[in-house]
This record gives structure tokens, sequence and C-alpha cells, in this order.
């Protein structure tokens, strides 16, 4: 029966089995076993493990966790919005441009370029406190005295989802204009004959043409986006906390493990919710349409 | 079906032939260090063609930055193929070793270690009262302070608290913001700077909330408000830039930035004393790197041998001359780069009220707590005493987990 | 009334453009000025005293730049290739399922990359440890596929969902087989989406940190290398590398540009 199948499907199935082989034994199974680990009780080597909830409990019952789950919330709807807004005029833009705009679009490219160890600092002299942001807003009179971008709370929030923005919206921008790109121009033309508005182009036209492009932008940018990590440790260190630089910190520094694959299977679970509740919410059409 | 099949594995066949490379199996001793560019120079034409000679080795050496050595030798250890024979690391950062078990006990060649390097240093690479490590270089922050502008304002380089407080005062007064600078970052650094703190006031660090360290959180209570505000990002890195910005006149870190700030940079305004002492006294902590052999190196004895040679006196004299590195040992004498010569005294003074860091296997968690408690206490004004007690209470519950 | 409609799309991209290349130009600034424009508490906001000592210096030690510059090329090239030999035939398949077995497989897919660097890079490097790919472009790129990989289908399984059933149907019906249907009719249309789908690869590649740290030794690729500079503080070598490492991409952009074209799919369906 199943050689049957493989049979009728050969194609489809030599075009997977190079990606399926990859991905199931190079990843699947190392995140099998981190799921394992966070349902472990800590033992010494040797000793029998057991199933138990300890590393969630203990992990729920420090404030420092909490937090950094409300900051990354609150990092990834930020930026995501930022990223996805921006990056869409911006392919808007240059899908209906020629000639001398056209130079610009590499230029745009270049942040996804500079790698973010780079990214990070170059965000450090941005703003701190003596830094070119707090100069410029105070010499054009924007603020009177400059901001604690640093400190800590909402304000370092924002210069977190900014930095991250910035490197990342060149991404969105081409997908969603790979997206454009593959939409009829004749569909356009037909539409503007009958005397359609750009509004109206864009709303029953442009964009059900563009969500599966849309979707793959806010799903791929989404995910990196709850797991953001990097930023966070270089422009904060430990005094902004999220869940990626938290599994990462008590893996690296504080030598557990256990707890930093029970953040895993936390930030796992709810990018996955995310996703879903996202997938249900566009419904069959925005998915992948046909 | 058959060109789209085969060219890939074709390509891929290519890329393995890339990436087997034939390992050479003659004699190579492969260790890990993190130097600055001006010190690989010296050590690849002064240090390491003599061994190599006399043993009939090769020697790879390659930098590894000290946040990343633990990750990369826990890869290569648990995946039976250690590549590295032979560290260097920043001793600061050698707890996480010791937790993950990555190191050699090196309790029996203790006896190798020439009787003329001083007693503490050896006592450094000490856990739990086994040798785990062997001394490679001490080294202890200075002072970094802005001449131009303390000519300006006719100010002295401060020597004790009340002098500090006063600068730090009258700087702000004269400029309308702090700059002075504080390692308020947060995790080691500011550990650190608070570990030296408390010991000025008399206090045991590792005690938590004795009545030294509570005179110390008192006292940076006290100086914050008059500190710069760029203290919030400084740590030993950005500590640099921001005094070659001149955005702080004072700060303290570790002499490799006299490389970056005075060597290359040149900037001449850059100057250094060894700091400032507190009511119970000049105290500063001593870092430094030491040598560690990965439990499976394969190349142990060789390893020994290096470290062995490390420690001559001949070795020694060559790291003291050309790089100004204060030796290990009590009977080097040699003449300093004449550009190194003011902070290499500096760095004398220093190390003369040097005081060793215990080495205990909590010490990430006792950063992480003492830096939480020097944000709440010093920045936020809570009051001392309590939310000192508050963390020491969560220091004692992860206490708990180090125990083997 | 269009060229009104030009001139605020000029408006719109050139504020944009200010905006997102500050930041570069302040690297790109401070590679080329003078101490002294640097080391003050209030440096211009133009170039006033231009020097190419920085650059000078970087390429006097040329062997420092030459090598990881090298590494990272060659690494995110051939990944980006991997990863389009890989993903396109894999995507196409899954585009060409029901909708459901579709979505399925592609969350599949992408859920090996919900979960934080940290948790999974040391097995993944482990395993490759074992095979002996230790300090070798081989095992970087393998490793730089694994998380890179997902991203690529994900696009490509959009890409070739988007494009219509119908051309290929056509095709077959004229007695071509799945694969000729494939290379000539699909893949031309659909050059655009490849493209940016392995230029996503080699920017994320170029990118890579994480596992360039756990799989190097001797032969570090350029974020690694400059790693080292920012560690130290060293303003002038970090930016100046940060401006060199930006040159390779550009001219990358450049040359790709014309695979970004809108005109491919003009006429190519009748209504």
């Amino acid at each position: 029966m199943i050689h049957k199948v493989i049979k009728k499907y050969y194609f489809e199935v030599l075009c997977l089995l190079p990606l399926v082989i990859f991905l199931l034994f190079l990843t699947l199974i190392p995140i099998i076993n981190v799921v394992c680990l966070s349902f472990q009780a800590p033992v010494p080597l040797g000793q029998k493990v057991s199933f138990s909830f300890i590393n969630y409990q203990e992990l729920f019952s420090q404030k420092a966790f909490r937090e950094a789950l409300l900051n990354t919330l609150i990092i990834a709807g930020v930026s995501l919005i930022l990223e996805v807004g921006l990056g869409l005029v911006l392919a808007l833009i240059f899908s209906r441009t020629s000639g001398v705009l056209r130079i610009f679009r590499p230029v745009f490219i270049l942040p996804l370029a500079i790698p973010t160890t780079v990214v990070g600092v170059t965000m450090g002299y941005l703003f701190s406190h003596s830094g070119w942001l707090n100069r410029i807003l105070t010499d054009t009179g924007l603020i009177r005295s400059p901001v604690f971008w640093m400190s800590g709370g909402l304000k370092s929030l924002m210069m977190v989802s900014l930095a991250d923005t910035w490197k990342v919206t060149p991404l969105v921008m081409l997908i969603l204009l790979a997206g454009l790109q593959s939409i009829d121009r004749s569909l356009y033309k037909a539409a503007r004959i009958d005397g359609a508005t750009t509004l109206y182009i864009f709303r029953r036209i442009t964009l059900p043409l563009l969500m599966p492009s849309l979707t793959a932008a806010v799903i791929i940018r989404g995910i990196d986006a709850f797991r953001i990590f990097a930023l966070p440790l270089i422009l904060m260190g430990q005094n902004l906390k999220v869940i990626g630089t938290y599994a990462y910190l008590e893996y690296v520094e504080f030598n557990n493990p256990y707890t930093s694959a029970a953040s895993s299977v936390i930030l796992l679970g709810m990018i996955l919710a995310a996703v879903l509740i996202y997938i249900r919410a566009i419904g069959k059409k925005g998915m992948l349409v046909t | 079906m058959t060109f789209s099949v085969k060219f890939p594995f074709f390509i891929f066949l290519i890329l393995c032939l890339a990436g087997c490379s034939a390992k050479d199996e003659s004699r190579t001793l492969t260790l890990t260090m993190s130097l600055a560019e001006q010190e690989w120079k010296v050590f690849r034409e002064d240090i390491f063609p003599p061994f190599e000679k006399k043993f009939n080795v090769k020697i790879q050496a390659y930098q590894i930055e000290s946040g990343q050595l633990a990750t990369k030798l826990e890869a290569l250890q648990i995946a039976g193929k250690q590549e590295i024979d032979l560290f260097a690391q920043d001793n600061m950062s050698l707890a996480i070793l010791i937790n993950k078990d990555l190191v050699l006990d090196l309790c029996e060649y203790e006896s190798q270690i020439p009787q003329p390097i001083m007693f503490q240093l050896i006592a450094s690479c000490k856990f739990n009262n086994r040798l785990m490590f062997m001394p490679f270089r001490p080294n202890v922050q200075i002072v970094y302070y802005n001449s131009d502008a303390f000519t300006r304002y006719n100010l002295e380089p401060p020597k004790t608290w009340d002098e500090l407080l006063k600068v730090a005062k009258k700087l702000k007064e004269l400029e309308g913001q702090g700059r002075i600078l504080l390692k308020a970052f947060g995790g080691t650094p500011t550990a650190t700077q608070i570990y030296e703190f408390v010991l000025q006031a008399g206090g045991e660090p590792y005690s938590f909330d004795d009545a030294g360290c509570i005179e110390a959180f008192k006292f940076l209570q006290e100086l914050w408000p008059y500190a710069s505000e760029e203290s919030r990002r400084a740590k030993w890195d950005t500590t640099n830039e921001i005094l070659a910005r001149q955005q702080a006149y004072l700060a303290q870190n570790w002499p490799f930035g006299i490389t970056v700030l005075i060597q290359e940079y040149k900037l001449d305004f850059i100057k250094t004393y060894s700091g400032w002492a507190g009511p119970e006294g000049e105290y500063h902590v001593i870092g430094g790197d030491v040598f560690g052999i990965p439990k499976n190196s394969r190349q142990k004895t060789l390893a020994l041998e290096f470290i062995r040679y490390m420690h001559s006196q001949e070795v020694q004299e060559i790291l003291l001359s050309k790089l100004g590195w204060p030796s290990l040992r009590e009977d080097v004498y040699a003449k300093v780069p004449s550009w190194q010569r003011e902070p290499f005294a500096a760095v004398q003074q220093a190390l003369r009220h040097g005081v060793l860091r215990e080495n205990v296997p909590w010490w990430p968690a006792y950063a992480k707590y003492i830096s939480e408690a020097f944000r709440e206490i010093v920045i936020e004004k809570a009051p001392v005493e309590e939310t000192l007690k508050i963390y020491k209470e969560k220091l004692e519950k992860e206490k708990s987990l180090y125990d083997s | 009334m269009r060229a009104m409609k030009q001139a605020s799309f000029l408006i719109i991209v050139l504020t944009l453009s200010v905006l997102l290349l500050f930041p570069l130009y302040i690297l790109f600034k401070i590679s080329i000025s003078a101490p002294q424009d640097i080391f003050t508490q209030q440096p211009p906001y133009l170039i006033r005293h231009f020097t190419l000592d920085h650059f000078r210096d970087i390429f006097s030690s040329g062997v420092t730049l030459l090598e990881p510059l090298q590494k990272s090329l060659v690494t995110a090239f051939l990944t980006s290739i991997l990863s389009l030999v890989i993903g396109v035939p894999a995507a196409y398949a899954i585009s060409r399922f029901h909708f459901r077995i579709r979505y399925a497989l592609v969350l599949l897919i992408f859920m090996t990359r919900m979960i934080p660097e940290v948790s999974i890079a040391l097995p993944i490097s482990i395993t490759f440890i074992k095979m002996g790919l230790f300090d070798t472009t081989l095992g970087l790129i393998l490793a730089h596929l694994v998380r890179i990989l997902p991203i690529s289908c994900f696009i490509l399984v959009s890409v070739f969902s988007a494009f219509p059933a119908e051309l290929e149907k056509q095709a077959l019906i004229d007695g071509a087989s799945r694969l000729r249907a494939f290379i000539k009719v699909v893949m031309p249309l659909t050059l655009g989406g490849i493209s940016v789908a392995g230029i996503f690869s080699f920017l994320l590649s170029w990118d890579e940190f994480v596992y360039a740290s756990y799989l190097t030794l001797a032969k570090p690729t350029m974020p690694l290398k400059m790693y080292y500079y920012i560690a130290r503080g060293d303003i002038f070598s970090s930016a100046t590398y940060a401006v060199l490492i930006t040159l390779p991409v550009l001219i990358l952009t450049f040359a790709l540009q014309k695979y970004i074209k809108p005109d491919y799919l003009t006429g190519a369906i009748k209504g």
C-alpha cells in the first residue's frame, strides 16, 4: 500500500526528501529532548529522572520571569506593527516606481547586512544619554532634557523595538515586494478602466492577493520577534528581561539547563498559540491562497 | 528526474570533500587565549618560537572571547572531540567551567609551579581547595581620568571616598551633569565594583548585608546623583568609549584601556592612577587570566610543559618588557615600554593593594543579585538594610543548588 | 496628478531613507573621521576632518580582513544555493497539496524555528562535531541551513502557492513531464520570489553568530571577528569593519535587482 502511494507521488516524495531528512534528524530530535528536559526534576547525573512540573513552577514564581513574559509580548507586538507597517509602505512604493527611485532599493536592504552585534553597538551610540537621538531631539527643540532610554521600563522596551525594527524592516519589505510582483498588472488596469479608486483597488485587489506574502512576513517576523535575544542582551544586559535572554542566561551563566529548557518550551508554546490565533483570524483565504 | 537529482548529489559530494580536511597528526599544541592584536604579535614572534623549537611542536593559537569559551568547550567535550589542548581564561568567568565540569584537576602538578610565583595567585586558582587552574597573568583595575578637565577645574584625582564625592559634586555643579562613571550595567562588572567598595568599608562582600556592605551601599546611594548618566551602560568596553568621547572624566577600568586609549587613539588627556581608599583602606580586586586544561585534552603533558615555560623567568621578562604585564614572579625586573610607564606604575600600585576574590561556584548568582540590589538601592533609592536582606535570602536559596 | 503622486512618493521615500540610513551614516562617519571629531562631547553632524587612516590600518594588516570575509562570503553563498536546491523542490511539492496538508506541513517545518537558539544550538553543534565537522565550512553551512531552511521554504511555498496552477496544467496537458513543466513554466515566472528566498538565505547566513561561535576555531566568520573589536570598545575598528561588511551585500543586491522586476508576469496570464 505504502509503495503504491510512493510510486504515484514519487516526484513529490523526491522533492521533499532532502528537506525532511535534514530537518527531522537535526532539529526535531533536539527539540523533543528539550521538551522532555523541561519536564524533568533536576537530579544529579545517574539518578533516575522523574516527570515533574517543578521547573515551570519555579519559573512562574520568579517575578523576573513574569516580567520577561510581559516584556516579550510588548516588544513583539510593537516591533511587528512597526515592521509590517513600514515594510508594506515601502514595498508598495517600490513596486510602483521606476528609474530614479529604484536606486534606493539596495540601500534599504543595507540594515540586513550589518551583524546584530554591530547593530546593538550602533544603537547604543544612538540611544545613550548623550547619544545622537537625544542630541537631535534637543537640538531641534522637540524635548527639553535628554531621555533616559536605557533606564528600563517602557522607554527601554521602545528602544529595543526600534532597534529591531530598523534591522528587520528590509526583510519584510522584500517579502512583500516579491508578493506584489506576482500580482498581475492587468488586474489593476482593468479595475481603473472600470473607475475604481486607489483605496478600493488596494482593499479589494492588492490586499487579498498579497495575503500569502503578508502572512509569510507576519509569521516569519513574528516568530523572530518573540525569540529576540541578541539586541536586548547587548543594549541592556540583565536589566531588560525577555524570554530569549532568560533562557540563554539560565543555561550559560547560571548553569541551569532545566529552567532554560522550560523557558524555551514556554516560548515555543506562546509562539505556537500566537500563530494559530493569527491563522484562525485570517481564515482560509488568508493563509496560502490558490 | 535525472538531472535535478544528480545535480544536488554532485554539489553535496563536492561540499563533503571541501569539508573534510586531512588532519595533521604531527605534534601540535592547540591553545586559545583572549589577547589584543599587539599582544598576539609579541606571543607569536617572541614567545612561541623558542618553545616550538625546544619541544619540536607546532603551536596553533586562536582567539576566543571569554564569554564563548565555556560553550565551545562543552560542545567539544560532549561530542568527544576535544580540539583545544590548553586555554587561558578570565578569572572572573571560571565558575561556569567548574560547574559544567570541563576542566582537568591539576592538584598533582602544583609542585611544578616555581617558588617565586606569588602564592596568592596560586590560591586564586583553587576551587574547594583543589587546584583547577594555573596562574597566567595578574591584572587589576586602575582609574582613568581626563587630565585636561581636572586641570581646567583645578581638581586632584580623588584618593579617598570623601574626595571622590567632592570631585563628583563639583564636576556636576560646574558642568550640569555627572562626570564620574560608575559601572552600573549589571553582572560581573557591577559586582566586582561593589566587591571593592565593600572591602574598602571593611566588610565581607559575600555576606551580603554586614556592616561594611551597608556602609558601601549607603555611600553609593549618596554618590549616585552626582554620577554620569552614562553609568547605566558602563562596563569594560563601553567605559573606554565613554572616556574617549569625554562624556565622563573619571572611570575605573582594566588596563587594556591603556592600549586602546593611549596607544591606539593617542589621547594625551587620559591619565591613570591606582584609585581611592575607603574608610578601612585601599583594596582592589585582582583579576587576570589563568590557564586551564580541558578535561579530555589530547596533549596534557605538552600543555603542562607550556605552562611551566610561561612561568619561567625569561618569558615573564618578555611579558613585562614588551607588553607591560605585571609579573607573576617576585624576581622579575625589566624596563617597561615608555608609553606604558605611567599606567604601569598605577597598575603596580593597585596590585600592592590587591585582594583576591574568593572562588565560589555561585559567583554568577551573586553577581546577579548584587546587581539587582544595586539597581534598587542606589538608583531607585530603596532602603538599604531591608533590600539587602531580601536579596541575601534569594542568594542563599540558590546557593543550596550548588552543593556538589 | 501623476506628478504629484510621484512627488509625494519621493518625499516619503526620502524621509524614510534618512531615518533608516542615519545609523549607517553614523558608522560611516566614524570610519572616515579623524579622532578629534569623535572624541569630543559634541561631535559634529557632518564630517569635518576626513581621514582614511582607519581603512588603511585594517588593510595593512590584510590577513585579518580577508580570511573572515572570505569565510563569511563562501558560507553565505553556498548556504543560499543549498537552501534553494533543497527548498525549491520541497516548497513546490508542498504548494501543490490540499491546503490543509499544506499549512500543517509548513507549520511543522516552521516549528523548528520557534525555539530559542540556546536550547538547541548545543545538541545540534554536538551532532556536527561528532560527524567530524568542527571548524569546517561544510559544518557551518549545514548548521546555518538548519535555521534558514524553514524560512526559505516558507517564502517559497507562498511564492508557488500564488502561482496559478492553470499554467502548469496547460503544460502537462500539452505532454510535458512534471519536471519539465516545473522548469519551463513555473520557474521562469517565479524567479523573482525564488531570488528573494535566495537573498534572504544569504543575508541570514551572513549575519549568523551563534553557530559560528560553536563551530569555528581557526577560521572565524566576519560577525565573530567583529565581535572581538566590539568587546574591546574599539570604536574605529568596529565601525570600519561594519562599513566593509556592507559592501558585498550592496554589490549583491545591485546585481540581483534585475530579477525582482514587476514586468515578469505581464501578459503571461490570459484572462
